[in-house]
């Protein structure tokens, strides 16, 4: 019934020294949602490229309906029905829908003209069909994103794709947006097409997907259906904070009896002539418990046993536990959940900085307390929700207009005031105008209309030269592009803008030792991974230039920080770490204005959002904990003004 | 003087004075919309003018001469195109080194063929006669200023049409219109990025050598050492004002021819040659100035 | 750890070493094509060159003489090229520096030492003034400034021309060769370092220039911010270096080198303005700085091998009758071959053999 439509075989890909893709292997049924998930850099962009022929594996095969394919270029993989909508959109901006469509799949007439009337209305009818409308004498330049992504998924079925590859397709979408397109792909799986959808968030897969596979640093972690799982799980595969136990090496010959008495003796109860592979997380856990039992072992060490499990696959570990506990084994707990602390530990040590910190049991302290040791002074739980003393405005933007780079009006009679120590987010579908007003308000682009005052002194047409000596920072976007150079050394990409708003001690020297103190000042204090400050920024990879950036503008005492999109494409744990140091500063008493795409973002960090929609600012909110991702949605859609 | 500006004979002048530009500029148009930015399209022109000289010598006869110029602007066009396109140089560098090698490789060869410095003028170099179009003489004022052209000309005149057509209307011109706007794209869409880059600078490079075909068989039937003079340069400049439309790049011709057209005109009068010399050029940026005048007002920061 | 860094970088400078003498076997490889098809033997043709370039003291002097605009305007082209500003406008900036600074030096009575500086500051000024059009035509419209220097240079060469004859008074049916502005006075002039040549001064003046520009970029807050403006626009504007100004200081500052070449080529080697003198010196500058890459002080050294080229390619003419544009044609084959990504190229063609190997494992399947 459901048929392998795809199957790829121990696909390799390696660019230079970077292992992308190392023995993948991979089948996808027809009529199916299935996703692959990972991290950013785990592979998932490099493999699906393989699959539509744009990249050649280093080695490995495809087969396409069982038979093997050796694709050397897009147009082989379009053959064989395989179509990709990429994440950075395949349009030609300046040609309209229809000549985008017809690119490369030309219906011609007589003479070998292009024939347009006859595309137009064969692409017509694959829109209705499927329930897509597009204009197509519009240019592309001219269209909003989400309906760009209607005309990729349009021309992938005009070019007669079975199946779909959609490179995490819901990054430029509304949360309305994103259902829409849901919808759309459960339709197409209804019409047989085959849909392959590459993401990394969670939810999404969990609500879409029919199969599941897990790609992490290249290699596949795990191949699951969502009801087998749960985000934990997923999260676990992808990031890899394995469960790590205190065992070397497997044995290879394993006694089954004895393996079925200690299973027994402690309550468990695994399959012993399955494969691991088939196997569920939480019963991953417990074999891997059984076979230290096996081997004897008196002490028992699990290294963040839970992040991997279900509440109820905790509620079942906490069980065996504390029955391990009582035949007289002892289990050390390590753990960063406070909250699984309390209820299991007997005695608990906290460690800071590789310092212990504190001795203590649970009964001696609660979760604020431990936080406290662990962090080493009073931890924000609820911070950004806590209320704060509303200071003195510091930056006011009354009645702001600016243009596009196109020339149409993008930000419209904005006003909006931050105050001292605020963090003020920005929320909005991409392209509502945030960007331009941040630029309008940093003086990259000059507003048409309105004032900027700073500190009480009005900072409309001033320079960025002017706005960094007025100790303004601002982290950008566009890393690679705005916010450094990457033909240059660290030092050089760590005094810009540093060499405008402090001063060498000679004002037209560059002062060699104090540029390379700053450096290292910022490479030590964010922790940037890199040899030597005079490696060339661009040999970093882009969490890393993304911290250089951010500890470049926050390291210069600055009142107010422009940040756009902090976090964008860079992994989990430099997100941490800058959301932290975000925190950090505001709690210092710097102003923060956030502007991200990410909507998550906003509400975990601001005390206030602005949402924009269309380039005026559709709502102004408290960040409270009853805000939700639906109402500011629906703002970021102009559905309630 | 006002009454020299709209003479027949300036008017007459400026078509004529047109056709090499303009064909140089159609085929720079095509190089412009597949984003290839060809500063050595000068080169180009000079190069074929050359080898049209000779191939209207060796065989006494101006079609070789076309096919010798058109030949050779090819092969510039691959040269350009190989160092470019793959050896990944950087286009601009290899554009004016490629104008820089081309002004002496013709004067080098002339010497070693000819036998001469300066220029070359052999009775066996066979220019295209003009063309007297039956009806067209009949109208008055037009008539007189487009009848009787050289042949080039009017051939500059349906290349015009011809790509104008081939851009908008059919596959090729869709695909080379996609190359410029987004490679990536491009690519996704199964069509070779590369070949058709080629195809652009195989266009350029045909139209380029018809150009410099124009310049020693357009009647004077002599080459002269740097013939070119920057015309493939105005040519570049032309495309880049039309934006890399055929149509609007040949009207931005045609401004520059007729400047061009003005200075030989102008020279019976007492306005110092050296100044008149100098019209097409500053007229040439001048019209850049004009075309980007809505830049003025957009703050591009 | 740190050793296997300097390794690294000494060995893509091997490389880049290599490719430089690899291009220049090719360079001479085509030349003796070229020469034995004009008929001469590439040996004699050799000969005569070194000879003409470092044979004797007034061979030496040649070279010098050659290889001193060629520094200057190679300098020029390196202020523009590393801020990412295609200034091939050198040749017109030199014509008009060139007039202005011919002209200082016949009109003006100065002593020596005021006279020379004035003359070549006049230059440099005049040089100045014909950059800032294109210059602003670029900042205010957008006009491309490649396609615009180039129109001006030959709008340059026509009206220094026009100039020369306004000035002087003459018609039209003056000889060529009679045209030329008055000789400068004997206080507007440098001094010959080697006797009977053309070797001037202005040689110490052209690395003076070279150097003062090296010291720019390395060690000054100026000289950082014109090459980040160079490497990344739109970085530099973000980090606060106001681009307008640093953008028309890069294109003047060309100009003003361009003029004070111009002004060091009248009160060096020409002592009065002739219309058309720089056969394609400022074009010498532009594949120099291509060469050096952008390097001041490679530009000296590229720049004496050119001086070299050109001194030896008179003699190579005289003795062997082999025309001297040939010497030309191979410096822009130089240019060419140095132009190269070697690196892509060598990317290319792995990627093409692994796409031949997949299709041979396909077979095999």
């Amino acid at each position: 019934m459901e048929d392998i439509i795809l199957e790829v075989k121990h696909i390799c890909k390696y660019f230079g020294n970077l292992t992308a893709n190392d023995d993948v292997s991979l089948r996808i049924r027809q009529g199916t949602v299935h996703s692959i998930i990972g991290e950013n850099g785990a592979g998932k962009s490099t493999l699906m490229n393989i699959i539509s022929g744009i990249y050649k594996p280093n080695s490995g095969e495809i087969y396409v309906k069982g038979n093997h394919v050796v694709f050397r270029n897009p147009n082989d993989a379009t053959k064989c029905g395989i179509g990709m909508v990429h994440q950075e959109f395949m349009l030609f901006p300046e040609l309209t829908v229809l000549e985008n469509l017809m690119m490369g799949f030309e219906t011609k007439k007589f003479g070998g003209f292009l024939n347009k009337k006859q595309a137009a209305r064969d692409i017509q009818d694959i829109a209705e069909k499927y329930g897509f409308s597009i204009p197509l004498d519009k240019k592309v330049s001219e269209l909003p994103v989400s309906l760009l992504q209607q005309v990729e998924i349009v021309k992938i079925l005009y070019k007669g794709a079975e199946i779909i590859i959609l490179d995490e397709p819901t990054s430029v979408l509304t949360p309305q947006g994103i259902e829409g397109l849901f919808q759309a792909i459960r339709y197409l799986t209804k019409q047989g097409k085959t849909v392959i959808l590459i993401t990394h968030k969670l939810k999404e897969v969990m609500e879409i997907s029919d199969y599941i596979t897990v790609l992490k640093n290249g290699v596949v972690t795990g191949n699951l259906k969502p009801e087998e799982t749960d985000e934990h799980g997923l999260a676990n595969l992808m990031v890899g904070r394995q469960v790590l136990f205190n065992t070397k090496k497997q044995e290879k010959e394993i006694a089954a009896r004895d393996i079925q008495d200690i299973a027994e003796k402690y309550g468990f109860s695994i399959p012993l002539d399955k494969k691991v592979s088939e196997l569920p997380v939480s019963l991953l856990q417990q074999v891997e418990i059984v076979k230290i039992l096996y081997k004897g072992a008196e002490i028992i060490i699990l290294d963040e046993p839970t992040s991997v499990l279900t509440p109820q696959g905790i509620e079942g570990l906490f069980q065996a536990i504390r029955y391990l506990t009582k035949q007289g084994k002892t289990v050390i707990l390590i753990t960063h959940k406070l909250k699984e602390v309390m209820e299991i530990s007997d005695y608990i040590t906290v460690l800071k900085n590789g310092v212990v910190t504190g001795n203590l049991k649970p009964e001696e302290t609660d979760e604020h307390g431990l936080a406290n040791l662990m962090v080493g002074r009073q931890v924000l739980f609820n911070t950004k929700k806590q209320e704060k003393e509303i200071a003195e405005p510091i930056l006011e933007v009354k009645d702001l207009t600016a243009l596009g780079s196109d020339g149409i009006e993008k930000v419209k009679h904005v006003s909006l005031s931050v105050r001292k120590g605020e963090i003020l987010g920005i929320a909005g579908v991409a392209g509502s105008g945030q960007g331009e007003l941040i630029e309008a308000i940093f003086g990259l682009r000059n507003p048409e209309n309105g004032t900027i005052i700073y500190k009480g002194e009005d900072i409309t047409m001033a320079s960025p030269r002017k706005k960094r000596e007025k100790k303004i920072g601002y982290v950008p976007q566009d890393r690679i592009s705005t916010g450094c150079n990457v033909h240059a050394d660290l030092i050089e990409n760590c005094i810009m803008g540093y060499h405008v708003a402090h001063k060498f001690k000679t004002p037209w020297l560059i002062n060699k030792e104090e540029a390379s103190a700053f450096t290292h000042s910022v490479v030590e204090n964010y922790q940037v991974k890199v040899q030597d400050i005079h490696n060339k920024i661009g040999e970093l990879s882009g969490g890393n230039i993304q911290k250089t950036i951010v500890g470049r503008e926050f390291s210069q005492n600055n009142d107010l920080l422009i940040i756009e999109d902090p976090t964008r494409g860079i992994d989990v744990g430099a997100i941490e770490f800058i959301w932290q140091k975000i925190i950090d500063v505001a709690q210092k008493g710097v102003s923060v204005l956030l502007v991200s795409h990410e909507l998550g973002e906003v509400m975990e960090l601001s005390d206030r959002i602005l949402v924009m929609y269309n380039g005026e600012i559709a709502a102004d909110l408290e960040n409270t904990p009853e805000l939700d991702e639906k109402t500011i949605g629906l703002y970021m859609l102009g559905g309630k003004s | 003087m006002f009454q020299l500006l709209f003479s027949i004979s300036t008017l007459s002048a400026m078509i004529r004075l047109s056709a090499p530009i303009a064909l140089a500029a159609v085929g720079s148009a095509y190089g412009h919309k597949a984003k290839i930015f060809n500063i050595g399209l000068e080169s180009y022109v000079l190069t074929s003018a050359f080898f049209a000289t000779w191939g209207s010598y060796l065989f006494e006869n101006a079609m070789m001469g076309l096919v010798f110029g058109v030949v050779s602007g090819v092969v510039m066009s691959a040269v350009f195109g190989t160092f470019v396109l793959h050896f990944k140089s950087d286009p601009i560098v290899i554009g004016i080194a490629m104008n820089l090698s081309a002004w002496g490789f013709t004067t080098l060869l002339m010497y070693n063929i000819f036998h001469t410095r300066g220029s070359v003028m052999d009775s066996r170099i066979k220019s295209f006669s003009t063309i007297s179009i039956p009806l067209l003489d009949r109208i008055p004022f037009i008539g007189s200023i487009l009848n009787n052209q050289n042949a080039l000309v009017y051939l500059a005149f349906l290349v015009v049409v011809i790509a104008q057509i081939v851009m908008y209307k059919t596959p090729f011109g869709l695909r080379i219109r996609g190359v410029g706007s987004n490679e990536e794209a491009m690519q996704s869409a199964g069509v070779s990025v590369l070949k058709y880059k080629w195809a652009s600078l195989i266009v350029t490079g045909v139209l380029a050598g018809a150009a410099g075909t124009c310049l020693p068989l357009c009647g004077i039937s002599m080459f002269t050492e740097n013939m070119s003079a920057g015309k493939g340069f105005l040519a570049v400049s032309a495309a880049r004002i039309g934006k890399g439309d055929p149509l609007k790049s040949f009207l931005a011709c045609l401004i520059f021819a007729f400047a061009d057209a003005l200075s030989v005109g102008l020279q019976g009068f007492s306005i110092p040659s050296q100044l008149v010399l100098t019209a097409p050029y500053i007229i040439t940026v001048l019209v850049m100035c004009l075309t980007n005048l809505g830049e003025l007002r957009k703050e591009s920061v | 750890m740190k050793k296997k860094i300097n390794f690294k970088i000494s060995q893509t400078t091997r490389l880049e070493i290599l490719k430089y003498f690899v291009s220049a076997l090719l360079v001479m490889a085509i030349g003796s094509v070229i020469i034995l098809s004009q008929g001469n033997s590439p040996l004699e043709a050799l000969k005569a060159m070194i000879a003409g370039s470092v044979g004797s003291p007034s061979a030496i002097g040649t070279t010098i003489r050659w290889a001193t605009p060629s520094i200057i305007t190679g300098i020029a082209a390196v202020v523009a090229f590393k801020s990412g500003i295609w200034n091939c406008g050198i040749e017109g900036q030199m014509y008009f520096g060139a007039f202005a600074a011919a002209i200082a030096g016949s009109a003006i009575t100065l002593p020596r030492f005021l006279h020379i500086p004035v003359c070549l500051i006049i230059g440099g000024l005049a040089g100045m003034a014909f950059a800032f059009i294109p210059a602003i035509l670029k900042l205010k419209l957008n006009v491309n400034e490649l396609i615009c220097t180039l129109m001006l240079n030959y709008a340059a060469n026509l009206f220094t021309e026009y100039l020369v004859f306004k000035y002087m008074g003459f018609d039209a049916s003056e000889l060529a060769d009679a045209i030329a502005t008055p000789d400068m006075s004997q206080t507007a002039r440098l001094s010959v370092i080697i006797p009977k040549t053309s070797a001037t001064t202005a040689f110490f003046i052209a690395i003076g220039i070279a150097v003062i520009i090296y010291l720019l970029y390395r060690y000054t807050v100026k000289g950082y911010e014109l090459k980040q403006v160079g490497e990344n626009l739109r970085f530099s504007k973000y980090g606060g270096i106001n681009y307008k100004r640093t953008f028309i200081m890069i294109f003047l500052l060309s100009g003003f080198i361009s003029g004070v070449c111009g002004g060091t080529e009248m009160t060096g080697a020409f002592g009065k303005f002739r219309p058309a003198f720089a056969t394609n010196l400022g074009w010498d500058g532009v594949m120099i700085a291509s060469i050096a890459k952008n390097n001041p002080l490679a530009v000296i050294l590229i720049s004496i091998i050119w001086g070299m080229l050109k001194a030896g390619s008179f003699q190579m003419e005289r003795t062997t009758s082999t025309n001297r544009l040939v010497v030309m044609v191979l410096q822009s084959v130089f240019v060419l071959l140095v132009a190269i990504d070697y690196e892509a190229l060598f990317k290319h063609f792995k990627e093409k053999s692994q796409i031949r190997r997949l299709r041979i494992q396909k077979e095999e399947v």
